[in-house]
């Protein structure tokens, strides 16, 4: 007789949503079945997706750390005597890890409906054209119904390790940008004998630094704020 | 599409699990979590290559549309989006935290444990799942770039502010002690090993471009 589980999974249902955040990071994962005879062509739109990250639409929002689609077909079968799970359905799976700017483990609720709002205005095209192969996709699509269809297929808990949880994706890329210039000046800076024209030139380039804007999200950076 | 975007590769493996040992394996992996986040230096931070990783249960009943009684185990879903080859991956993993993976997989059917590597590669090969799409905000960057240009970042704002009133001679020096300090932290970022050009070519193919 199979042993029933389900008051565990009821009891732990308020701490997985709490599970799905580490510091200020979170980690949305969904399990959406796919409509039927619908996977190639969702395969094939994913596919279309711009490769180079810049271009995506997920960097058309700024709160995406790294997102990732996967089609599964059937589970894995790991030899006899194991069972074989065969599946009725085919399933995408996405996962992303996005900022909320808090470490409130209280505001979990809220900062999904941010995140997914966000989403919603930045690539509404390809919410469409993604999840619309999958089953109980809502039509026409509505902010409110997108974020109740999102929560219907997440799935929580578990350990989500961050190397940086803290740390935006804007700060990380903004940080980045800062330690490519700088070395573009420590290079430049090793010509210069004069003290004083070092200490001038150290702060010009702080202020050059200060105002040029941070790159795009996906971008990898190969503009000089430092001058030849 | 592929598994690499940028420097970053996605790993996604699911593996099954026996219904009667999942709420076992859930309360490891809280246990997890309360010691990942107590210490500022657990194994898998000392590990440098992983941005964010997680561990999950997905129980027979989150296959939404499946009917009850057609999906027999619950499965462990792993993530990570990591620096470097698949290989050097699973083997840091082997090598650095084997205890720690064998307490978490251990209630996978048929795991074999961390150590040798050699079947537990292919147990992590069997189980996974290559990624349709993949997206990286900074492609150009490896975990160990992000922490340096933090630590930069936030040093660099230090020096300026403390250094601004120094004579040209101390502020030579000054910045000298600077560099030494962060010199660590003075890394090259880029490009990926991805075949960009190659990708390009074929989504325009996609595309009918």
């Amino acid at each position: 007789m199979a042993i029933n589980f389900s008051w565990f999974y009821k009891l732990t249902k308020p701490l997985n949503r709490i599970l799905n955040k580490n510091g200020q990071a979170y980690n949305l994962t969904m399990l959406n079945p796919i409509k039927k005879d619908h996977a190639d062509a969702l395969r094939t739109t994913l596919a279309k997706i711009p490769v180079v990250d810049v271009d995506s639409p997920l960097a058309n929002f700024p709160l995406t750390h790294f997102a990732r689609f996967n089609v599964i077909d059937s589970l894995p079968f790991v030899g006899a005597p194991a069972l074989y799970d065969h599946l009725q359905n085919q399933y995408l799976v996405f996962s992303c890890v996005f900022d909320t700017g808090n470490t409130n483990w209280r505001s979990v609720g809220s900062d999904l409906d941010a995140y997914l709002k966000q989403m919603f205005e930045a690539m509404p095209t390809e919410i469409n054209s993604i999840w619309g192969h999958c089953v109980d996709f809502p039509e026409p699509l509505t902010l409110s119904a997108f974020q109740d269809f999102v929560k219907k297929y997440q799935i929580g808990g578990g350990f989500f390790f961050a190397d940086y949880p803290n740390n935006t994706a804007e700060e990380a890329r903004r940080a980045l940008f800062e330690q490519k210039q700088f070395i573009d000046f420590v290079i430049k800076a090793q010509e210069i004998s004069d003290h004083a024209q070092l200490k001038a030139d150290f702060y010009q380039f702080s202020k050059n630094l200060a105002d040029a804007p941070t790159p795009p999200p996906g971008s990898i950076f190969t503009s000089s704020v430092v001058k030849e | 599409m592929s598994n690499l975007a940028g420097k970053a590769y996605a790993i996604t493996v699911l593996s099954p699990l026996k219904p009667w040992t999942t709420w076992l394996n859930q309360v490891i992996l809280l246990r997890a979590r309360q010691a990942a986040a107590a210490s500022n230096d657990s194994s898998l931070k000392k590990l440098t290559f992983i941005h964010y990783a997680r561990w999950q249960v997905v129980r027979r009943q989150d296959w939404l549309a499946e009917e009850p009684g057609q999906v027999k185990y619950n499965y462990l879903l792993f993530f990570s989006n990591f620096n470097g080859t698949w290989d050097q991956y699973i083997d840091a993993f082997s090598d650095v935290v084997p205890s720690g993976l064998n307490l978490i997989w251990r209630w996978s059917v048929k795991f074999p444990g961390s150590v040798p590597v050699t079947p537990f590669k292919q147990y992590i090969r069997l189980n996974q799942f290559d990624t349709d799409y993949y997206y990286n905000a900074y492609p150009g960057a490896a975990t160990t770039d992000v922490k340096a240009a933090l630590y930069l970042k936030d040093q660099m704002a230090k020096f300026a502010e403390n250094s601004k009133d120094l004579e040209p001679a101390a502020f030579k020096e000054a910045y000298n002690k600077f560099l030494i300090n962060v010199q660590n932290s003075l890394m090259s970022t880029g490009t990926g090993p991805r075949f960009t050009e190659r990708h390009n070519d074929a989504s325009r193919e996609l595309k009918g471009v």
